[in-house]
């Protein structure tokens, strides 16, 4: 989009030296309307570009006339015809997401990619780190309870820190087989107690996603060694 | 200088609802909101939720997640500048819980819309707020060019909490005096109760009651204003006052303040002697969390009602009603509580306000006995006639606010609780409910209403009269007073 740039003047214009005319350039007629709230003079004769950009809004924002408390939207190039104190709003969009850290959110995509069929918690606190939860996942036979939800905190540092450990709910023991080096039931985290699924493995962000790191961990728990 | 919100509880279960959807997928909605200022800073204050629709929050063509879009913000900027309010906005994190912050997303739009959204809006802060499902962190914007945090949240209603960007774990331990109630409200209810600062008006038969039980429950800080003085009397129903206060004409406040103190030292207590049908002696109750009346006229409970929707502090009204014969048969008793949760009818609409006699304690003296038609036929004494009490209703009346009370300020209803009118007719031994339901219309609680009070806050004037009470009583003469050495009347 190119922005047009128009001369805003408040006072009649002084005529320039012009070799070839006889006559000065009549003065164009200017009309004072409100932009956000703020007097703006500009042509009686205008396009919307040419009214944000004599208000000094960005080109980007989306231009509206307000009559009798409605919005009416004005296209850049659309022709209006002013009259004195007339109102606009220029405004931008608002544009928000839901992550605080870029490499966190890009992981929990890849976690709800992962597990389409599962509820995916992402609840972060107040010194950058986030607990990813994927709910209800199940764990196969031979644990005392048949599914989990399983978690991970991801450090602020995060993929320069790997995923590790994960958790699951306080108290898991196997009920058959030999216990597991991997298992301790009851560790804090958060205030809170957990059970530590400790795999630690390497972790390259450029080849493994934080999904697939949980679905080997799942893996594991279905048969663990 | 501290930013900080309010809303009501049922407001803030609708934007919650709207922000937290099934889909689990990101919502936003506008917050019109009134401003007053506080000792602490300024608090804005929630008059209207408007959720934005699927259609206005598309994806984001900047590189962020969604979009809100420049008409939806049109629109409540006109709405918001017309009405004078302050344009909020809120988003949510779906997956936050306890803690929740701004994404470098959301930090860039605020810095590329806001300073024009204050534009929009007459020139007014604009706040931003992100909703965890149990936290919110936000941001207040304000045409200075500073931005300022939005530090917490105060959800008020049924069930008071409040929001802040992640837990905060205070370090105040209850006293063993607490042990057994700390049982039934938790550490973080005790806690609650004593960060609290509750205002009591009137300190007679039920605002004595009420002061007790507040002492006790372990609220911090206690506010009470009263002009009046004890009676011989007032004897059967002042809890805490003694001959000696009535041979003295002792202020019911004083006797407030000592009955506290009495019960626990560590209470700060803030007295008055002034009259909160005056606007420069009802300030004090701004700074309260919870209000309750306890006054006998008219006036003083259409003032708390007012206040307590002009600044969104809920209340409860208590109050007792005996009508005797003549031959000294008992026609009526009840025992009345009447909360002001801010998400119902407001006292008025709830019938507490009785428009002729608040137009009656309004005239002079003579006025009053000019237009005294009723009382003529009592030989011209009828605003004089004095009603039987007794420390037995006002006691329950009390018991029925307080148990709602301490249950809201613990956080122990469950959500969507809405709190009723309550009458025990003690002659028929039947408690009853009451539903009030909001006049459209209604200065206070219509918050459709352009040009209505509901958290307007410092935006419209106070709604008594103006000045303090000449009634009031200076510190000196108070001191006096108290120093005197007894006299009989």
């Amino acid at each position: 989009m190119t922005e047009e740039v128009i001369a805003v003047t408040q006072s009649p214009q002084v005529p320039q030296p012009n070799a070839t005319a006889t006559r000065p350039p009549k003065p164009v007629p200017t009309v004072e309307i409100v932009v956000n709230g703020k007097k703006v003079s500009v042509p009686k004769h205008v396009t919307g570009a040419q009214i944000k950009s004599a208000a000094g809004v960005p080109a980007d924002f989306d231009l509206f006339r307000v009559h009798n408390r409605k919005e009416i939207p004005v296209a850049n190039d659309e022709q209006l015809t002013v009259t004195k104190g007339e109102k606009f709003i220029a405004s931008p969009t608002l544009d928000p997401s839901f992550l605080e850290h870029p490499m966190q959110a890009a992981a929990a995509d890849s976690v709800r990619d992962t597990f389409p069929d599962h509820t995916i918690d992402v609840e972060q606190s107040g010194d950058g780190t986030a607990i990813i939860t994927v709910r209800d996942v199940s764990i196969g036979e031979g644990w005392d309870r048949p599914a989990i939800d399983l978690e991970v905190k991801l450090q602020v540092t995060f993929p320069s820190t790997p995923p590790y450990p994960f958790y699951g709910p306080a108290g898991m023991t196997r009920t058959s087989g030999p216990a597991l080096v991997q298992i301790q039931p009851f560790v804090p985290l958060d205030g809170q107690q957990r059970t530590q699924i400790s795999l630690n493995k390497p972790f390259d962000p450029a080849a493994e996603t934080l999904g697939a790191r949980f679905a080997a961990v799942v893996r594991w728990l279905r048969s663990p060694r | 200088m501290t930013w900080s919100a309010r809303i009501t509880q049922s407001d803030y279960e609708h934007l919650q609802q709207h922000l937290h959807q099934p889909d689990r997928d990101e919502h936003a909605a506008f917050l019109y909101a009134g401003e007053m200022a506080t000792p602490d800073g300024t608090r804005l204050l929630v008059r209207r939720v408007v959720p934005i629709a699927a259609a206005d929050f598309g994806p984001s063509d900047r590189g962020a997640y969604r979009q809100v879009s420049a008409r939806a913000i049109t629109r409540a900027a006109i709405e918001c500048e017309a009405e004078g309010l302050r344009l909020m906005w809120a988003h949510s994190h779906p997956g936050a819980q306890q803690c929740v912050g701004f994404s470098p997303d959301d930090l860039a739009t605020h810095a590329r819309a806001h300073p024009h959204l204050i534009d929009m809006t007459g020139g007014r802060p604009v706040a931003s707020m992100v909703m965890g499902q149990q936290s919110m962190a936000g941001e207040v914007w304000t045409p200075d060019g500073k931005v300022s945090t939005l530090a917490h949240l105060d959800v008020v209603g049924a069930r008071m909490e409040r929001l802040t960007a992640a837990p905060v774990f205070g370090h105040w331990k209850s006293p063993e005096r607490f042990a057994r109630q700390v049982l039934m409200f938790g550490e973080d209810g005790q806690r609650k109760l004593r960060s609290m600062t509750v205002a009591v008006v009137g300190a007679g038969g039920g605002g004595s009651l009420l002061v007790q039980c507040l002492a006790h429950l372990g609220v911090g800080t206690i506010i009470i204003i009263d002009f009046d003085r004890v009676e011989t009397t007032n004897l059967s129903r002042i809890v805490g006052a003694t001959p000696r206060d009535a041979r003295r004409r002792r202020l019911k406040i004083d006797v407030a303040r000592r009955l506290i103190k009495s019960i626990d030292p560590t209470i700060k207590v803030i007295t008055s002697s002034g009259d909160i049908t005056y606007a420069a002696d009802a300030r004090i109750l701004l700074s309260a969390d919870f209000i309750f009346s306890a006054t006998d006229t008219q006036f003083a409970r259409y003032a708390v009602n007012a206040i307590c929707h002009q600044y969104l502090i809920p209340g409860a009204q208590v109050g007792a009603k005996v009508v005797a014969g003549a031959d000294g048969t008992l026609n009526l008793a009840y025992a009345m509580y009447r909360p002001i949760d801010l998400s119902g009818a407001c006292l008025e609409c709830g019938g507490a306000i009785n428009p002729d006699a608040l137009r009656r304690e309004q005239l002079g003296e003579q006025e009053r006995r000019a237009q005294n038609y009723v009382g003529a036929q009592h030989g011209g004494k009828d605003d004089d006639i004095v009603d039987p009490s007794v420390i037995t209703l006002n006691s329950a009346s009390v018991a029925m606010a307080m148990l709602d009370f301490q249950f809201a300020a613990t956080r122990a209803f469950d959500p969507g609780t809405r709190l009723q009118q309550r009458i025990y007719h003690a002659t028929e031994r039947e408690l009853r409910d009451r539903e009030a339901r909001p006049r459209p219309g209604c200065r206070w609680c219509d918050r459709q209403l352009e040009l209505g009070a509901f958290a307007r806050g410092d935006d419209h004037p106070p709604p008594v009269l103006p000045g303090a009470s000449p009634l009031r009583t200076s510190w000196r003469q108070r001191l006096r007073n108290l120093l005197r050495v007894g006299e009989e009347r």
